[in-house]
Parts: structure tokens; sequence; C-alpha cells
């Protein structure tokens, strides 16, 4: 019982602190952050591990995490009302050309991240010739470029 | 927005979201604010003494503290009769449930056993002295206990223990 409090506390913990962190956080991974990811799984382990080394309590909390994991994604199939609020929506931050301003500081994404992204992607030099410029749920940018 | 692009963006419940981040900042700063000043245990600020009326017996020990995680009790006694003898450190027994004692020091001469409770005898030779106890909280939430040197009054403590 008490690897599946564990997992199912140590799951909705990291549900809602990345929620709270932002998208970025997971987009965009930079060197540091990846580090940073190893990090916090060295830190919740032995929040989810306890002193039980046993393989059992090991494939419990392995259980829970990946039947959590199930739930969830019957739930946000059943009720899209929750997807929203697990992942969160899509964000247009460039439209024909002109960059949102407002949008972009409150997702702290620059127009170079946009541009990064869309020279990555389609080879494009300029912001008018992006004609969307899209935050998607996973924190990545797409690039919509103009035609002709 | 532009209808060309077939997309589920829906601003107000962007802001709201945001507002709802924002609010979760907060919170996290709160929680590292209240962990520096010891809410959390393992801080020296949110430790606590308690000494009995003569002041001849006090404990200090971890107001707040954490399962399955270390935690010292130091009580120190003034033996009232002088010359050398035993002094028996009583705690009762639903508080001694709520623990494991995982080592003390001095190392006592031996334990001792009665209804409600049990003790820790150690040698002295009647001056006044020390002793640590560590312990491993085994139970989640406020945890009471009274705690006595041979028959004298008896130390209430409260702990509040983290899961």
């Amino acid at each position: 019982m008490d690897a599946i409090v564990r997992g199912l506390a140590v799951y909705l913990f990291l549900l809602i602190l990345f929620r709270i962190a932002g998208r970025r956080t997971l987009g965009n991974i930079t060197n540091f952050d990846f580090v940073l990811l190893l990090i916090i799984s060295e830190a919740t382990q032995n929040a989810m591990i306890g002193n039980d080394y046993s393989v059992t309590n090991g494939f419990l909390v392995i259980l829970t995490l990946v039947g959590l994991d199930i739930v969830f994604s019957f739930m946000k199939q059943r009720f899209p009302a929750m997807e929203r609020y697990v992942d969160g929506l899509p964000l247009i931050l460039v439209d024909q050309g002109r960059p949102l301003k407002d949008l972009m500081n409150r997702v702290r994404v620059d127009e170079q991240d946009i541009l990064a992204s869309a020279r990555e992607k389609h080879g494009l030099e300029r912001m008018e010739q992006i004609k969307y410029a899209i935050l998607e749920t996973n924190g990545m940018i797409s690039i919509i470029p103009k035609v002709g | 927005m532009d209808k060309k692009i077939d997309i589920e963006q829906d601003l107000p419940f962007q802001y709201r979201q945001w507002r709802l981040e924002r609010m979760g900042q907060v919170l996290i700063a709160c929680c590292i604010v209240a962990a520096l000043l010891g809410l959390f245990g393992h801080n020296p600020l949110s430790t606590a003494t308690r000494q009995t009326a003569d002041g001849r017996f006090s404990i200090h020990y971890d107001r707040f503290a954490r399962i399955e995680s270390n935690s010292d009790f130091l009580v120190t006694f003034e033996p009232s009769k002088p010359g050398g003898g035993v002094v028996r450190l009583w705690l009762d027994q639903e508080y001694l449930d709520a623990f494991k004692v995982t080592a003390v020091s001095p190392v006592p001469i031996r334990g001792e056993a009665r209804d409600g409770g049990r003790a820790f005898v150690f040698q002295t030779d009647g001056s006044r002295f020390t002793a640590i106890l560590s312990v491993q909280f085994q139970a989640v939430g406020m945890v009471h206990g009274s705690v006595r040197a041979d028959d004298g009054e008896a130390l209430t403590v409260t702990h509040f223990i983290w899961p």
C-alpha cells in the first residue's frame, strides 16, 4: 500500500509542479535542463522507494505510475475539459508574420526562439516569412511558413 | 483570431491558467521560505526546549520532523542526590510506539519496563550530564509524549511529523 500511495503522491506532485512551471520547462531542453531532469529523477526516486529496496516494491511503484498514466489518458479522451487542465492548450504566438508580444512574454518565448525554430524546421530567414508560429502543448514551437 | 488555422486556442482560458500559474509560483516561493524558517524540520529554528520547574531536567527536541528520518533529543539531567547512582529516563508507551530509537549516547546500562512506559537507565557520578537519543519517527501527524527523569515532573513534548 505504501508503494502505491508514494507513487500516487509523487505523480500528482510532479504533474502540478510542471504545470505551474510552464511548458517551456520541458520543451527546448538545454544541457542544463537535462541535468536538472536527472537531479529531479534522483530526488524523486528516494521519495517513491523509501527504504524498501525489494523488487516487489519497485514493481509496485512502476505499476502505479504506468497505471496512473493509462487512467489519465483514458480520462483525457473521455473528458476533453480535463485535457485542457492537464496538458494546456496550444497558443498562437505569430499571426501572419506579426509577433504577439504580450502572449510571448507570458510564456517566456522571445522572437529569437521563434526564428531559431523557423530556421531549423523550414530554413526561414525572417519573421515576415512566418504565417503562424504556435506554441504546442508539449512545449515545442511549430512553424507554418507563408506560401510563395 | 484568424479562422484559417484549425486550432483549439482559448485565450480567456489561457489567461485564467496564467493566473493560476502565478499563484502556484507564489506558493512555491512560500514553501521554500517556510522550509528555510523550519516548518518542515531539519532546521535549528524548528527545535524547542522544555524544562521542569526546578530546572533539573530538560529536553531539547524537534518540533517538526519527518517520517523515517533522523531526529535527535538532547536530554539534560541534574541528579537531585549527590554521589553516583543511576538515573532513569522514562518515556511513555504511546510515545515510544511513534518512533524507533536508533542510538542512545551514552549507552544506557540497561533498560527497564513498567506498565505504560519504558526507561533507559544511565549510570551517573552525580553531576549534571546530557544524553542524546537518536530516533526515527514511524507515524505521521501530531505525536504527543511525556518524558520524565526518575519519578520527577513529566515534560510533555509535541512533534509534528511530515510524511
